[in-house]
C-alpha cells in the first residue's frame, strides 16, 4: 500500500489535502464564524465602547519579519491596526512565491480569510467564475466613503474591479515607482571612451554593441566581452521595444489580436535572433534562468548593455565596487520598425483585495469600514514608520532616520497597507537615500531612470486580457511550446528563421484551439467594451 | 474460534494498543484522502466541494488522452525513468561492489562519505553547479573538452539530445553513493565462510564477486527493482525544474511539471486528479508485474 501512495504526486497530493480537510473539517480559526464570537477584550486590553468585528485578510510571507519583532500575525504593526482601525484583523500569511497555490488550498479547504487578494487580475477573475469571492457592488455603495469618492476620482481603476459586469474587488492606484517595470542600462563610460552617442535606431543600437564588442573595454587581451546581457526581463524588454507582449492583447482595427503571434513579436525575435548571431548577445542566456551569469559579467565589467528593471540598485553598487569609474545610466527605448515605444509598465491598480463570499453582511460592512480606514490614514505608518521616530519630513520628502532600524521595523509593514496612497516621487530620491557618495550617486540615476522609465508610454490597448478559462487553458500549454520554438529561433543558427518560428507557433496555435479562442476573445471585446473603457 | 480471536486480543492488547495509532495514522492520512481521487471523475470547483461539484464520468480522461500534450509528456517521462534506470540503477551495485572489496577502513569511510554528500544538497544547488560545469564558455568538462581531445565546445544543458544525458549522470551524481547503503548492508550479511572456503578451493576475487557476493544481494536488488518499477511514471519535479530550460522542453517536459503548470497554476485540479489517477494505476500495474516476474524466477518478492 506504501508503495501505490508511494507512486502518487502532483495533483494526488493536493487531491488528498483537500479531501483530508474535507473529512478533518480542518481546525481553522478564521472561518466565518468569529464574527459572532468577537468581543472588545480582544482589542489589546482597552476597553473599546462598541465591539469591533474580526476578520481575516491574507498577506504574503515574504520572510521579511525579524524574530525580535514577533511574526507576520503578531507584532507591533498588526497591534497598532488593532488599536487604531475600525476592526480587529487576523492575518493570514501564504508564501510569496507560491501565493495562488496556497490560497487556492485554503479556498478549497474552506479555510481562506475573509480578504483575499492578489496582484493577478486574472487570477481574482478566476475566483470570481469558481465562486469563491462574491461582487460588492451594493456593500460599497452602502458602506463606503472613502473609497467611493476615491474611486470617483479615478475611474481608470474601475475597468480592473470588474469581472461579468459586476465589481469583485477594490484597489488603489500604483505609485508611479511601482508603474514603471522594466529598464535597460548602459555603460556611459564606455560610449564616452569609444566616442559614441547613446543609440537612438536600431541600426545605432547594433552599431554600439557591435563597438562595445571589438574593442575590449575591459582591457584584459581577451576577446571576452559581452555586449549584451539581461535577466529574466530581458526577453519582455526586446519584445516592448517593437510594441508586443507575450501575454497581451492587441486591438488591430478593432480587432483583438494575441501579441505572440502578431508580427510586431515576430520582427522582435528577429531583432533578438540577429543580436545573438552576431555574437552580441550572451550566448548561453538560455540556461542562465536566474541571471547568475549575468550579473557576473556585468559587475566585473565585462557587460556594457543591461536588460532589466528600471531600479537595479545592488548591480549598480557591486558594479561600482569592482570599477569606481564605471558609469551605469539608464537607456531610453530606441526607435524601432514600429516607432519608439516604451517597456513594460505594470497596470494601475494595485493590489486587488477581493471578499470571500462565504462573508456575511455585517463581516462586509466591518471589512469595507476597515478598507475606507487603510486608504484614508491607515496606510502612512504602514509605508513611513512613525514620524521623528524612523523618519523626518525633509523638503517634503520622508528621509528615513536610520537604516537599519527602519528595515527591521518598518519595512515588512507595508504588507499591511492593502489599499494605500502611497507614491514615490524621482526628486525625493535624493532626500531619502543614504547619505553616503554611492547611495547618493544611485539615487541620481535611479531619479533619471524613473524619468525614462515613464517618458514613454507602454502600449496597451485594453486594460487586462480576456478572462476566459478557455484562454488560460490554451495559454498553459502554448505557452511552453512558443517559448522552445522561440529559444529556437534565437539559438538555432541558420535552422530556423523568425519567419518559420512565427509560422509554426501560429500552426501550433491553431492546433491547441487558437481560432477559437480569438473568435471567444473577440466576442468578450464586443461584450465587455463598456466595461473596458 | 471467535473465543479464541478474543483470547488473543486479551491477551496481546498491549500490543495491539501499540498500534493502535499507527492504524489511526494510516486510515487518516493515507485511505481517506484516496476519497478525493472522485474528483478525477468530477467537475471540481471551489465552490461546490469535492462532494458537491457535477460528475462528468470519463470526460477529464477523454480529454487527457485526446491531448497531444499528454503523450509528449508521458513519453518523456517514460524516457527518462527508462534511461535512469538502465543507466543509473546497476551504478550503485557497482560502487557497492567496489566500495566492499576496499580493504583500508579509513579509506573506504572517506570515500562513503564523500558519495553521501551530494545526497544532501538541493536540486536548486545541483543545478546551479551542474549548469556552471557544462558552460561551453567557462565549464569545466568543455574546458577539458577542447584542450585535451580538441571537440568544438558542447552546449550540454541546451541541446536536446544531451540534455536527457546531463539529467540521468545528475541523478547518478546526486543519489548512486546513497544508493549503495542498502547493498552494503546486504554484503555485510552474507556468511564469510563462504569466502573463506573459496578461497581455499582457488577462487579469485572476480570469481568470489561473482559466486558469492552478487548472489548474496539477490534479493535486495530484486526488491529494489520492484520499488524502482513503482517510480517509473514519476520524474522529481525539483529536479526537473532546476534543469530544464526552454531550449529542451521538447524532451524536458515530464507529467510532474506538468501537472504544475495545469493543475495548480491554472486550477485544473479535475484535469490533473485524472492524470495522477493514470500515473498511479500504471505504477501499480508495473509494480504487480515486476513482482510476479520476480518470482516466476524464484526469487522472493515482495509479497
Amino acid at each position: 500500500m506504501q508503495l501505490a501512495t508511494g507512486t502518487k504526486m502532483g495533483a494526488l497530493a493536493l487531491a488528498a489535502c483537500l479531501s483530508v480537510s474535507a473529512l478533518a473539517a480542518c481546525g481553522s480559526n478564521n472561518g466565518a464564524s468569529s464574527a459572532e464570537s468577537s468581543t472588545g477584550a480582544s482589542g489589546g486590553g482597552q476597553a473599546a465602547t462598541e465591539p469591533k468585528t474580526e476578520i481575516s485578510i491574507s498577506m504574503y510571507d515574504r520572510g521579511e519579519v525579524v524574530s525580535a519583532e514577533g511574526n507576520y500575525e503578531n507584532n507591533r504593526w498588526t497591534k497598532w491596526i488593532n488599536e487604531n482601525g475600525p476592526a480587529i484583523v487576523s492575518w493570514v500569511p501564504v508564501p510569496r512565491n507560491e501565493a495562488q497555490t496556497k490560497l487556492n488550498t485554503l479556498i478549497a479547504s474552506g479555510g481562506a480569510p475573509d480578504l483575499i487578494w492578489e496582484y493577478d487580475r486574472n487570477y481574482i477573475a478566476q475566483l470570481a467564475n469558481q465562486g469563491a469571492i462574491q461582487p460588492i457592488d451594493e456593500y460599497i455603495e452602502k458602506y463606503s466613503t472613502t473609497f467611493k469618492s476615491y474611486l470617483a476620482e479615478h475611474p481608470e481603476l474601475k475597468p480592473y474591479l470588474m469581472v461579468n459586469g459586476k465589481m469583485y474587488a477594490v484597489s488603489s492606484l500604483r505609485g508611479v515607482e511601482s508603474v514603471a517595470n522594466a529598464g535597460m542600462w548602459i555603460r556611459q563610460d564606455w560610449l564616452d571612451k569609444l566616442g559614441l552617442q547613446a543609440p537612438t535606431t536600431t541600426e545605432e543600437f547594433f552599431e554600439v554593441a557591435r563597438k562595445f564588442k571589438e574593442a575590449d573595454l575591459d582591457g584584459n587581451g581577451k576577446a571576452d566581452t559581452v555586449p549584451i546581457v539581461f535577466n529574466s526581463n530581458g526577453p519582455t524588454v526586446m519584445r516592448n521595444l517593437f510594441a508586443a507582449h507575450w501575454g497581451q492583447w492587441y486591438l488591430e482595427d478593432g480587432v483583438l489580436e494575441f501579441g505572440r503571434i502578431s508580427d510586431r513579436y515576430m520582427e522582435s525575435m528577429a531583432f533578438q535572433k540577429q543580436l545573438y548571431d552576431e555574437g552580441l548577445l550572451d550566448q548561453e542566456y538560455i540556461t542562465d534562468k536566474s541571471a547568475q551569469r549575468a550579473t557576473q559579467l556585468w559587475t566585473t565589467g565585462k557587460a556594457g548593455i543591461f536588460l532589466g528593471s528600471w531600479d537595479m540598485e545592488s548591480l549598480f553598487k557591486d558594479l561600482k565596487s569592482n570599477d569606481p569609474d564605471a558609469q551605469m545610466t539608464a537607456l531610453e527605448p530606441f526607435t524601432t520598425k514600429f516607432g519608439k515605444n516604451g517597456l513594460l509598465q505594470s497596470a494601475i491598480p494595485n493590489i486587488l483585495v477581493s471578499f470571500n463570499s462565504k462573508m456575511k453582511e455585517d463581516e462586509i460592512e466591518a471589512a469595507v469600514k476597515f478598507l475606507d480606514w487603510m486608504l484614508e490614514t491607515g496606510w502612512k505608518p504602514l509605508r513611513y514608520g512613525e514620524e521623528n521616530v524612523h523618519y523626518k519630513t525633509v523638503d517634503g520628502a520622508p528621509q528615513i532616520i536610520d537604516a537599519e532600524k527602519f528595515r527591521t521595523e518598518v519595512q515588512y509593514a507595508k504588507e499591511y497597507a492593502v489599499i494605500n496612497q502611497y507614491e514615490l516621487k524621482p526628486e525625493w530620491f535624493s532626500v531619502m537615500a543614504a547619505t553616503d557618495e554611492l547611495s547618493q550617486e544611485y539615487a541620481k540615476e535611479r531619479a533619471n531612470s524613473l524619468t525614462v522609465a515613464m517618458k514613454n508610454k507602454f502600449r496597451r490597448d485594453i486594460p487586462y486580457s480576456p478572462d476566459l478559462p478557455e484562454l488560460s487553458q490554451l495559454i498553459a500549454t502554448f505557452n511552453p511550446i512558443a517559448e522552445q520554438i522561440e529559444a529556437k529561433i534565437v539559438t538555432g543558427g541558420s535552422s530556423m528563421t523568425a519567419e518559420a518560428g512565427m509560422e509554426e507557433a501560429r500552426k501550433e496555435w491553431s492546433r491547441l484551439g487558437g481560432d477559437n479562442v480569438n473568435k471567444l476573445a473577440n466576442e468578450w471585446y464586443q461584450q465587455n467594451k463598456a466595461q473596458l473603457e | 474460534m471467535k473465543v479464541s480471536v478474543r483470547k488473543g486480543l486479551r491477551r496481546d492488547r498491549s500490543l495491539y494498543l501499540m498500534l493502535f495509532p499507527v492504524i489511526v495514522f494510516y486510515a487518516l492520512f493515507k485511505y481517506s484522502p484516496l476519497f478525493g481521487e472522485i474528483i478525477a471523475f468530477k467537475n471540481y470547483r471551489f465552490v461546490d466541494g469535492i462532494v458537491g461539484s457535477d460528475w462528468v464520468g470519463l470526460n477529464n480522461f477523454r480529454m487527457l488522452f485526446g491531448s497531444a500534450d499528454f503523450w509528449r509528456v508521458l513519453r518523456n517521462t517514460l524516457l527518462l525513468n527508462v534511461y535512469s534506470l538502465a543507466v543509473g540503477f546497476p551504478v550503485p551495485i557497482v560502487l557497492a561492489l567496489l566500495l566492499n572489496e576496499v580493504r583500508v577502513e579509513g579509506y573506504k569511510r572517506l570515500v562513503q562519505n564523500l558519495l553521501y554528500v551530494p545526497h544532501f544538497i538541493s536540486w536548486v544547488v545541483l543545478g546551479g553547479i551542474l549548469i556552471a560545469l557544462l558552460s561551453p564558455s567557462t565549464g569545466v568538462v568543455n574546458l577539458v573538452l577542447t584542450h585535451v581531445f580538441g571537440i568544438e565546445p558542447i552546449y550540454f544543458m541546451a541541446k536536446s539530445a544531451w540534455w536527457p544525458v546531463a539529467y540521468t549522470a545528475s541523478s547518478i551524481w546526486r543519489e548512486a553513493g546513497w544508493g549503495t547503503i542498502l547493498y552494503l548492508a546486504a554484503m555485510a550479511s552474507i556468511d564469510p565462510q563462504l569466502y573463506e572456503a573459496s578461497r581455499i578451493d582457488g577462487a579469485g576475487k572476480l570469481r568470489q564477486i561473482w559466486h558469492i557476493t552478487l548472489p548474496g544481494i539477490r534479493g535486495t536488488i530484486a526488491i529494489l527493482l520492484i520499488l524502482r518499477m513503482g517510480s517509473m511514471m514519476d520524474v522529481g519535479l525539483e529536479q526537473t525544474l532546476a534543469l530544464q530550460n526552454d531550449s529542451v522542453l521538447d524532451v524536458a517536459d515530464v507529467i510532474s511539471t506538468y501537472v504544475y503548470r495545469v493543475g495548480l497554476q491554472n486550477m485544473n485540479y479535475s484535469y490533473t486528479t485524472a492524470l495522477g489517477l493514470f500515473q498511479s494505476l500504471i505504477g501499480l500495474i508495473l509494480v504487480v508485474g515486476v513482482n510476479r516476474i520476480i518470482r516466476l524466477f524464484g526469487e522472493r518478492g515482495l509479497w
